[in-house]
């Protein structure tokens, strides 16, 4: 099974409400992540045109920090614009080195 | 800054000429929670046509509305006070100038108020600068990590421009070579709020994405060998 989050759909073309990502991520996100029949979680940014580091680290960082390695192989990043996908890596970096400290 | 126009005085005889501020200044706007329209709304004066990723000003476009939201965002959910927002942008030096000053806890008084020990009795100058390390943060958990005013200082600073906070009786200024020059408000004075006023230049701003990507380095936010994220067109 393969769950598909469109986010201009959810939050239109701009991002930047860090609080509200952090509530969509606990609400519509972890729960794929756990799932094991659930093998793909796409994050579709296709028409995000705006996004900030503390929406996508809301969205994002989260997941790495509570899944870890599960979550870089269930997880897929569509559509990013370079200046969002530099957002998304510095936000999977943040969690990884999170999760990395709470396993330590 | 169309104060004729803000007054409401539309009438009588003018010396001077209105010019269309579009790409010249924003008129001041109050932060209300939408904050993605605010920042588009300032993006768009300051970069005409940015909003198109394939324009030239998208790079501008980009830098203003992140920097915006970042620090509107501020506001909202640290300071829980009103606040303001303007910008300006000369050609003539080639500056972009944004101010955004709020009447809520302040830094000191929020960082003290999320109970770091350390927060308590430092001068209000030095939390002021602690705000501006990463992941440091008054919200707490669950967080978006506190980075947001520290990657707006270096993300500035990398467009040769500079940034000034100012709350309660301290001040800070981040020059555009990292310098910290911190000080206090003479004779005792206090905003009880919190200020942000910074510049950077405009010519600096087209490349945007590898600005960011350099302050969040700088900032120890990347992995030197990163994750093997799965990224799709």
């Amino acid at each position: 099974m393969t769950h598909v989050i469109r986010l201009r759909d959810e939050f239109g073309p701009r991002l930047s409400d860090g609080a509200e990502a952090y509530r969509f991520r606990v609400s519509a996100i972890d729960k794929y992540l756990s799932l094991p029949h659930c093998e793909r979680v796409i994050l579709d940014f296709t028409g995000v045109r705006s996004a900030n580091s503390s929406f996508v680290n809301g969205l994002v960082s989260g997941l790495f920090e509570q899944h870890g390695a599960a979550a870089l192989r269930k997880l897929v990043f569509k559509g990013c614009l370079p200046t969002i996908q530099v957002l998304v890596q510095s936000a999977v970096d943040l969690g990884m080195i999170k999760h990395s400290e709470r396993v330590s | 800054m169309n104060l004729l126009r803000l007054c409401d005085w539309e009438k009588g005889d003018e010396s001077s000429t209105r010019h269309d501020p579009t790409g010249k200044f924003v008129p001041l706007k109050q932060i209300t929670h939408d904050v993605d329209d605010l920042g588009d709304q300032i993006a768009a004066c300051i970069a005409p046509g940015g909003e198109d990723y394939e324009n030239p000003n998208a790079g501008l476009y980009d830098a203003a509305w992140y920097l915006v939201t970042e620090m509107a965002n501020n506001v909202h959910q640290h300071s829980r006070g009103i606040g303001f927002v303007a910008a300006q942008t000369t050609l003539s030096d080639g500056f972009v100038r944004i101010a955004i000053a709020d009447c809520g806890l302040g830094i000191p008084a929020s960082l003290a108020g999320a109970g770091f020990s350390w927060a308590q009795d430092i001068p209000e100058e030095d939390a002021i600068e602690q705000a501006l390390v990463a992941r440091v943060s008054s919200k707490g958990q669950p967080s978006n990590e506190g980075v947001g005013l520290t990657l707006s200082a270096r993300i500035v600073e990398l467009m040769g421009g500079a940034m000034l906070i100012a709350s309660g009786g301290g001040t800070v200024i981040r020059g555009c070579d990292s310098s910290l020059t911190k000080g206090k408000f003479p004779d005792g004075l206090r905003y009880p709020g919190t200020l942000v006023a910074l510049n950077f230049r405009r010519s600096e701003a087209s490349g945007f994405g590898c600005k960011l990507h350099k302050a969040k380095e700088l900032e120890n936010l990347l992995r030197r060998c990163s994750n093997s994220v799965t990224f799709q067109p």
